[in-house]
């Protein structure tokens, strides 16, 4: 058993090997001994050479890594906790470089026998190099931090943030640590600190004990976050439906209404294209490039719709589907079918059974039997008939008709080829009665043989 | 006239099925069902194809074709045997049947399924009876060129070309062949030919449409779809009317449905891209569309599987689709070549002319206003559409598993299509656009039965939204998409 010490910083970490040994050389600049704290990395599934490089750091203090297999952060944070000897512990996210006096303030904010959840401040740093979204977050954190550090404000469970807190080891362990099935990024801190606030710790603010983060993140792992964070939300809202949940959660319905109208049908979207969301990070990634003036606004926009995003996605997986509207849908499409087809079978029927006379084809069979036996196969005869047909079948009624007849003619007459006016020596005449037929019609033409039901057959005189 | 007509019949799905399995060995084993539908198509295509060969290389009386044809059957017997063979000693591996086969259906919705295909069938014959010969385009178009070539005998090329322009020579001859090869069979004209050849591609288009949505997505998906085809009343109305548009958009399917499956038997990609060449050569040997069909199937399955496979595997797919589509292609060029006179569309379509038409915003309006009215009758006054809009929201698109290429594939096509026929309708000569303007709906016509598979492939499924339970009777039965979505952008990071 090793001696114990005062603080144990615990510090999860995940691919970020680069980012966890800026920390612990920042950590062994502090004021405070090395002998008084102890760090204790809890390695959450990382194969990016973060462990080789714990075991090979030269730390002034204890320094501990424990790897396990990815079970997120909060079930990173309880294993910190469970090797952790400090009487106060102090968490730190893998970014961040506390300043020189960071755990001597921390431990000053901590008098003997108080219960209290210390927050210290994370400035996000900047410089005229630094990408869009990085002071987008600097902007965010910097207007929290300002409202933190203003006299007499009174935190509450959802200022408080785990990527620089600090709480006595006793208290955290009454508590029952953080609730692991937070595995997914957000909320398990407003989660813990709503059980510390519940059990009468008092949740403090300490300026002295700052920790500079290293923003490090594009757009994309922000929108992930925020995916995230809107999955937690919801499952932060179900463990506790007796507080007012998370702060965004509640804002669905606020906000400017032009974005809430464009959101909808956003968010319906990406409940129907999967790859939607994508897309939009795609987009957002360009317009980043094109810098635009209102930047800040559209990151603002689109980090609430991943949020949403999020949040709907782990709603439908806790709620039973809605079936019904489906259930209705597919009802009323089997209902249309079927009575579509019922229709046309009664309106079918019913023609069938009014028919009474040939159809028109075999009317016309008949009516040019006699004439088809006279005529050359093969042969081009001319038509003449009591209206002549046009060249198409657009048109009106007597014209359409005089056209069908002339089809039904040449259908009837195959394979001799029937063309309007004077084509070779014979003509075929369809006429509706033999006595109604008009002399000028027939003018220059030799009638051949009257068939009596108004079908004739001409020479054409000229041959 | 009896057997006849039946030998005439069966030759023809014999030649379907067999040509099935000759270049898709496990066809048969894989679905029986589609199999069978397809075969039907197929086999009628073909044998009009072949009934042309016979016809235009005067191999010897017309009245012998029954007899080549058989032959023919001998030889395709022959050589599906052999494919079979040659295939069970390549491959150890047994054959996975489709998912579909081993599931259950909701009983109200096969029941519905049922009571459609009576109701559809029976409106069929009635309107039928009522009118054998056909519609308006059926006698002077498809069934005077069945005539044309009949009663023409040695002479059909001159009969069949010396028609009057209206009655359009040029179209080409799946439907005329296989109604002229019926006559052949029985030695006379009977509307029962058309009639039958119209039966049988309207309900195998049903069929297909069935089977294809159950293997691809779930069985009672695949009833929706057959459903609302059926109950589309314009279909079978226009399928009794003995147009050449509902054997068109049988083909079209059949394309659709033969380039998606290879997502489902990845093994069998080569022999179902092979008959894709097939059904997608049919579609030009059935009308003068089948020209933009081509180019729009080639275009649509090329950029989706270049894109997602990359260009090796889109040469080998393209060597296995020309393949098949090559020989029913270069029929279709003999035809069009040295039989058919030119296409009354094509005449009049110098560059000028086109351009000049193309710049008439009236066009754009007569065409749209088309477009509308055509859309309102394929779908029942529109119900049809708001219904299939409303049921996709509730839906929502399918969320595990769609075989996402054969979907992509299909909506690429459809909209190359109708971009197309848009195209060739604003181009049309002046006489010719008020009549196409009135034909929009059997362009609709055409590709509606590929909409409702395009649409059912890309909606979620009754069994996975919960609302049937799937029954699976095998272990492997699981139905289609029931496999983990991709995960969350949570959980991807």
């Amino acid at each position: 058993m090793s001696e114990p010490v005062g603080i144990s910083v615990v510090i999860p970490t995940y691919q970020r090997c680069a980012s966890i040994r800026r920390a612990l050389e920042a950590l062994a600049r502090q004021t405070m001994p090395a002998a008084e704290y102890e760090v204790i990395v809890p390695i959450d599934g990382s194969d990016d050479g973060t462990k080789e490089m714990i075991d090979g750091f030269q730390a002034p203090y204890r320094l501990i890594a424990d790897w396990h297999p990815n079970q997120g952060r909060a079930a990173a944070r309880n294993a910190g906790i469970r090797l952790a000897q400090g009487r106060l512990i102090v968490f730190l996210d893998d970014d961040m470089e506390p300043v020189p006096g960071f755990l001597d303030a921390h431990w000053e904010a901590h008098p003997h026998g108080s219960r209290r959840a210390v927050v210290g401040p994370v400035p996000i740093p900047v410089d005229a190099s630094s990408p869009p979204i990085v002071h987008y977050r600097h902007s965010g954190m910097k207007a929290h931090l300002d409202r933190l550090a203003q006299p007499g404000y009174t935190l509450g469970f959802r200022d408080i943030y785990t990527g620089n807190l600090s709480l006595p080891g006793d208290v955290l362990r009454e508590v029952g640590g953080f609730d692991e099935t937070f595995k997914l990024y957000g909320h398990e801190d407003y989660e813990l600190a709503l059980r510390l606030a519940k059990a009468g710790v008092e949740l403090g603010y300490c300026p002295a004990a700052t920790a500079y983060q290293a923003y490090d993140k594009d757009f994309a792992a922000l929108a992930q976050d925020c995916v995230a964070k809107g999955r937690t939300a919801v499952l932060f809202a179900h463990m506790h439906s007796d507080v007012a949940s998370s702060p965004q959660l509640a804002t669905y319905r606020t906000g400017p209404r032009k974005w809430r109208l464009m959101r909808a049908p956003l968010l319906l979207l990406s409940k129907w294209f999967p790859t939607f969301p994508e897309w939009l990070i795609a987009s957002m990634t360009w317009l980043e490039r094109r810098r635009p003036r209102r930047l800040h606004t559209y990151y603002r926009l689109a980090l609430d719709y991943f949020f949403w995003v999020g949040a709907q996605s782990a709603l439908r997986e806790r709620q039973p589907p809605d079936t019904r509207p489906m259930r209705i849908g597919l009802g009323l499409l089997v209902l249309f079918a079927l009575v579509s087809d019922l229709r046309l079978l009664v309106r079918e029927l019913h023609d069938l059974a009014a028919i009474a006379p040939p159809d028109e084809i075999t009317r016309y069979e008949d009516r040019f039997r006699e004439l088809r036996r006279v005529l050359p196969p093969r042969a081009r005869v001319g038509y003449l008939a009591d209206v002549t047909p046009p060249v198409s079948v657009a048109g009106d009624d007597p014209a359409r008709l005089a056209f069908k007849r002339y089809v039904l003619t040449q259908y009837a007459l195959l394979p001799t080829i029937v063309l309007p006016g004077n084509h070779g020596a014979l003509t075929v005449g369809n006429f509706d009665s033999a006595g109604g037929i008009d002399p000028d019609a027939t003018r220059g033409r030799t009638l051949v043989r009257d068939f009596g039901n108004g079908v004739m057959l001409f020479r054409t005189a000229a041959e | 006239m009896t057997l006849d007509f039946a030998a005439s019949l069966v030759a023809a799905a014999l030649i379907g099925l067999l040509t099935i399995v000759c270049a898709w060995p496990t066809g048969l084993s894989r679905s029986r069902w589609m199999a069978g539908f397809l075969g039907v198509g197929i086999g009628l295509g073909l044998s009009s194809l072949i009934f042309f060969a016979w016809l235009s290389l005067a191999v010897g009386s017309i009245a012998k074709f029954p007899l080549g044809e058989l032959g023919l059957l001998v030889l395709l017997a022959g050589l599906a045997r052999y494919a079979r063979k040659r295939h069970h000693s390549r491959t150890s591996h047994s054959v996975r049947r489709d998912p579909a086969s081993a599931t259950t259906n909701h009983p109200l919705l096969v029941l519905a399924l049922w009571l459609s295909v009576g109701a559809a069938a029976i409106a069929f014959l009635a309107r039928s009876a009522a009118g054998p010969e056909g519609g308006w385009d059926a006698w002077m178009t498809w069934n005077m060129h069945a005539r044309a070539i009949v009663r023409g005998g040695d002479h059909w090329r001159e009969v069949l070309t010396g028609l009057p322009g209206w009655s359009h020579p040029d179209y080409p001859l799946l439907v005329p062949g296989s109604v002229a090869r019926m006559w052949t069979y029985l030695g006379r004209e009977t509307p029962l030919a058309p009639v039958t050849v119209a039966l049988l591609f309207t309900f195998s288009t049903a069929g297909l449409l069935y089977s294809s949505v159950s293997i691809l997505r779930s069985r009672a998906q695949g009833t929706l779809a057959a459903l609302l085809l059926l109950g589309t009343k314009f279909f079978i109305l226009h399928g009794a009317s003995q147009y050449a548009d509902v054997p068109f958009g049988f083909f079209l399917l059949a394309t659709l449905v033969l380039l998606a499956l290879p997502e489902l038997w990845p093994e069998d990609r080569a022999c179902l891209l092979v008959l894709a060449g097939v059904t997608a050569g049919l579609s030009a040997w059935t009308k003068n569309e089948g020209l933009l069909f081509l180019p729009a199937v080639i275009a649509g399955y090329g950029l989706v599987v270049v894109r997602a496979r990359g260009w090796h595997s889109g040469l080998s797919d393209a060597r296995a689709f020309a393949i098949g589509l090559a020989p029913v292609v270069a029929m279709t060029a003999c035809f069009k070549i040295w039989v058919a006179p030119a296409n009354d569309l094509m005449s009049d379509q110098g560059f000028r002319q086109t351009a000049t038409r193309l710049l008439e915003g009236s066009r754009y309006l007569q065409v749209l206003g088309g477009t509308v009215q055509a859309f309102l009758e394929v779908s029942g006054m529109g119900v049809l559409g708001l219904l299939l809009l409303g049921y996709f929201l509730c839906a929502g698109p399918a969320t595990a598993g769609p075989p996402r290429l054969g979907a992509r594939t299909a909506a690429i096509v459809l909209v190359i299509m109708l971009v197309g026929y848009a195209a060739v309708l604003l181009a049309a000569p002046a006489p010719l656009l008020a009549t196409n303007v009135r034909s929009i709906n059997r362009l609709l016509l055409q590709l509606w039965p590929s909409m409702l598979f395009a649409y059912f492939l890309m909606l979620r499924t009754p069994e996975e939204a919960g609302l049937i339970a799937p029954r699976p009777s095998q272990p492997d039965a699981a139905p289609r998409g029931s496999g983990r979505s991709r995960p969350p952008l949570s959980e991807a990071s």
